[in-house]
């Protein structure tokens, strides 16, 4: 009663940036131990991606090359270092 | 006061923290003014405490990144012995800040040039730093998107990016810098 519905946000998710600019990943941190192993998996081997990291990965920069998804997995493992203390 | 008079509508907002093993000061600053002339950054501080007719000078040398690139500056004050030192930084920061700033963001014409007493090397921008490679913090340019600090694995870290022209496009890298946190220098730990 009296509160709006705020819309859930998928527990990774880019937001919007300028174009030509940095793109900013928002984390849930209560997915940051899961995220970060499978974020590490990929960075050690960017030639093979999961079925759930491949939309991730497309709302960051579209369709990527193996080395564009390393660039990717950096940015969202970084993200989830910087946003989620103790990851 | 001067200064006051010079730049009305100047808001400066110093946090403190003093006492470093390495002669620094650390602080957080925020500065509102012309928008021509904002402080988006302060870094790299090196002090030195000297005696000065029976009073003590306080100068501090910082790096301060403003309209997007950095720029050495230098502050002074002069205290006797019932100021602490906290409180000289303050006012030396302060006056190097407003300094600075006139100085790039052309606030008032001078003639001058600005004279920087010290032993240190001067700190160059960094076009292209290598993983691995130890630096100072204002020799990349901050991140605009990841602006702040963070803990790391008990490291303080930063975000920075890099870019260089190239053929129709900007050729763009962003990568990491940490330090230990009694540390004054900084090593590039990932880039991508």
């Amino acid at each position: 009663m009296g509160c709006a519905n705020r819309p859930q946000q998928p527990p990774l998710y880019v937001k919007p940036a300028p174009k030509d600019s940095p793109v900013r990943v928002i984390v849930d941190c209560n997915y940051a131990r899961q995220y970060t192993t499978e974020l590490e998996v990929l960075i050690r081997n960017p030639n093979t991606i999961s079925a759930e990291w491949q939309p991730r990965f497309y709302e960051m920069h579209g369709n990527q090359t193996p080395q564009q998804r390393l660039f990717s997995a950096k940015v969202a493992l970084w993200s989830i270092r910087t946003d989620c203390p103790g990851w | 006061m001067v200064y006051k008079n010079r730049l009305s509508g100047l808001v400066i907002a110093i946090g403190l923290f003093s006492g470093s093993a390495f002669s620094e000061c650390y602080y957080r600053a925020t500065t509102i003014a012309n928008p021509a002339a904002v402080i988006e950054r302060m870094a790299d501080s090196t002090r030195q405490v000297v005696p000065y007719n029976n009073q003590t000078m306080y100068r501090v040398m910082f790096r301060a990144y403003i309209k997007g690139s950095w720029h050495t500056a230098q502050g002074e004050a002069v205290g006797d012995n019932k100021e602490s030192l906290d409180q000289l930084c303050a006012r030396a920061t302060s006056t190097g800040r407003i300094s600075i700033l006139e100085s790039v963001a052309g606030t008032r014409v001078s003639g001058n040039q600005e004279m920087i007493c010290t032993d240190e090397p001067k700190i160059e921008y960094l076009p292209k730093v290598s993983l691995g490679e130890v630096i100072r913090e204002s020799q990349v340019r901050p991140h605009p998107i990841q602006p702040d600090q963070f803990q790391y694995r008990g490291s303080y870290c930063r975000w920075f990016i890099e870019s260089s022209p190239a053929v129709g496009s900007v050729d763009m890298s962003q990568g990491i810098i940490c330090r230990a946190p009694e540390n004054k220098f900084w090593r590039v730990v990932d880039k991508w």
